[in-house]
């Protein structure tokens, strides 16, 4: 005892509160680590009050729920945004966010690598936030409440390292995984005949991209809505993937998104071309057989994906 | 026995707590300084200022900046020594980058690289000279601009118009090594003097045309990296 009270004077002390791990499904797979960015509740806490706060966009209005709402799984139920700073609208559809830590890639093209260096995209963007991030650090650094909660969770205490973590932690604690199928799928409950045999010809017809119990693969295709692409900067947005590796077989080449609470994320589509999963699946009869009937059994069985207590659980306060 | 084996563990559980507080007596090693300028002409750069590049063009510079990173040492036995955490933003004319606890020795050999580590590249949310806000980094792509260069030009075909090399990717990561001996001695400081001529981002193995070449980013600026690796520092 004396001992280790004579050891624990010389240590530093100015430790945040204990690694927290996220109680997830065993269906979901492990939940990859993070591990520059442990999560703590404190961190969590810390980056949800981020997530909402408006005071982080340049005119004070605009805040990551802003286009993320908890209610539709954290998308927004319009095709392309307008509710930026500038009033511009958007070139891409605003993803919903669950599951996010199993994504290999974040963005439509998945050119950011984690969570955190995500971030600064939207913070940053012009026609998103559109901050400078000395301004919002400024801010942070003039509210005591922000300086008092940074500290505690980030030893170096409010930067946009430990900004950018605290969204990153937030985000990797939404975890969907209480939905009808998911409860079919643990043995906790039935679905209907009709449910399970959707869920048949959905593995069969859509698995192999939304593969698994995350409905993705986390990978990147041309699924056949557009055809042609010549746009004179290798750098605009519309080629898909390929602005991000610029191999010629990644143009056009979005990540698959997660099917799970799809009936809440509507429209569908990197551009939310499509208002509805009638029209998606229409789409899809393009590129390989679905008959009628099958299209309206694959609804059906989508609608299990829908995950109220996800949406209940994160709409609250 | 097991008793024993208690009180061994004991003695060295104490014996390791108190070195582990002894860290202020380690004696003081020597400083580098890294003096950085950017040059033209054989003088110093001045920004706005007319340049004639080796193409025939006119220029002119808005905006400099690079990561120089590494600094690795080489022993005279051989060993090398490399300064932990070692990035620095270089967004001035001229710039001091000072090291400090260097071990004692003789040098021969100092390198550093032009850019930033495919480990370090991988994520933007880093403290230091590679905090997002020296706005040095990409958001829709993680990485960092290596080196920038911004200004307006006038072609040989009098073409005026603005250019803007913002190089990154792993592959423009270029490192450069030089030979010097030095002796480092105890509390003694160790200059370097390198000279960064902007004149060599427009030749050397590959000619710039700034009428052809006016904007260059990530990918497509592996000529300009390779120009920069070849030539554009020099030690004094």
């Amino acid at each position: 005892m004396i001992i280790l009270g004579f050891a624990s004077s010389c240590a530093e002390p100015e430790e945040v509160d204990p690694k927290f791990v996220i109680d997830v499904p065993s269906h979901l797979g492990e939940m990859p680590v993070r591990a520059e960015n442990p999560l703590t509740l404190g961190g969590i806490a810390l980056g949800k009050k981020l997530f909402f706060d408006p005071s982080l966009s340049s005119n004070n209005q605009v805040s990551c729920a802003t286009c993320h709402l908890p209610s539709l799984a954290f998308s927004d139920g319009v095709s392309l945004s307008d509710k930026g700073v500038s009033g511009e609208q958007m070139i891409r559809n605003s993803p919903a966010l669950f599951n996010l830590a199993w994504h290999q890639g974040y963005f439509w093209e998945g050119g950011a690598n984690d969570l955190a260096s995500q971030a600064f995209g939207p913070l940053t963007h012009p026609d998103e936030m559109g901050s400078n991030l000395n301004e919002i650090l400024e801010k942070l650094r003039g509210n005591t409440e922000y300086v008092n909660l940074f500290k505690e969770n980030f030893p170096q205490g409010i930067s946009s390292q430990s900004l950018a973590f605290a969204l990153e932690q937030y985000q990797l604690s939404l975890i969907s995984a209480e939905s009808p199928y998911d409860d079919y799928i643990t043995g906790k409950s039935i679905l209907s005949e009709e449910e399970v045999e959707g869920l048949k010809i959905f593995t069969e017809k859509c698995g192999s991209c939304h593969e698994g119990n995350h409905f993705s693969d986390f990978k990147y295709h041309r699924n056949g809505i557009d055809s042609v692409w010549n746009y004179a900067s290798l750098e605009d947005a519309r080629w898909g993937r390929f602005r991000i590796t610029f191999d010629s077989t990644d143009i056009g080449k979005y990540k698959t998104p997660s099917l799970r609470n799809i009936t809440l994320t509507a429209p569908y589509m990197h551009d939310g071309r499509f208002q509805n999963l009638e029209e998606v699946l229409t789409h899809y009869q393009t590129q390989f057989s679905i008959t009628e009937q099958e299209k309206s059994r694959i609804i059906k069985f989508l609608d299990t994906l829908t995950d109220e207590k996800f949406i209940q659980k994160h709409s609250q306060n | 026995m097991k008793k024993i084996i208690k009180y061994f563990v004991i003695a060295l559980v104490s014996i390791f707590a108190l070195t582990s507080c002894t860290e202020e007596d380690v004696v003081t090693d020597g400083t580098v300084v890294l003096k950085i300028s950017n040059v033209a002409d054989d003088a110093p750069l001045v920004l706005d200022k007319n340049y004639t590049n080796a193409n025939g063009d006119q220029f002119s510079i808005e905006n400099i900046k690079y990561y120089l990173s590494n600094v690795t040492l080489t022993n005279e036995d051989g060993t090398t020594y490399e300064v932990p955490d070692s990035y620095h933003l270089i967004d001035n004319i001229s710039e001091d980058i000072t090291l400090t606890d260097i071990p004692l020795g003789t040098y021969t050999d100092i390198s550093f690289s032009i850019g930033v580590d495919a480990v370090a590249n991988s994520s933007t949310a880093q403290p230091g000279d590679l905090d997002p806000s020296n706005e040095m980094a990409w958001n829709w792509d993680t990485g960092y601009k290596f080196f920038l260069l911004e200004g307006r030009y006038i072609s040989k075909s009098d073409e005026e118009g603005t250019f803007t090399f913002h190089i990154g990717k792993n592959a423009n990561y270029k490192t450069l090594k030089f030979t010097k001996t030095i002796t480092i001695e105890e509390n003694s400081t160790i200059e370097y003097n390198f000279e960064g001529d902007v004149q060599a981002v427009f030749s050397g193995p590959n000619t710039i045309n700034l009428e052809t070449t006016n904007s260059a980013h990530g990918e497509t600026g592996g000529d300009i990296a390779d120009n920069y690796a070849s030539n554009f520092f020099t030690l004094k």
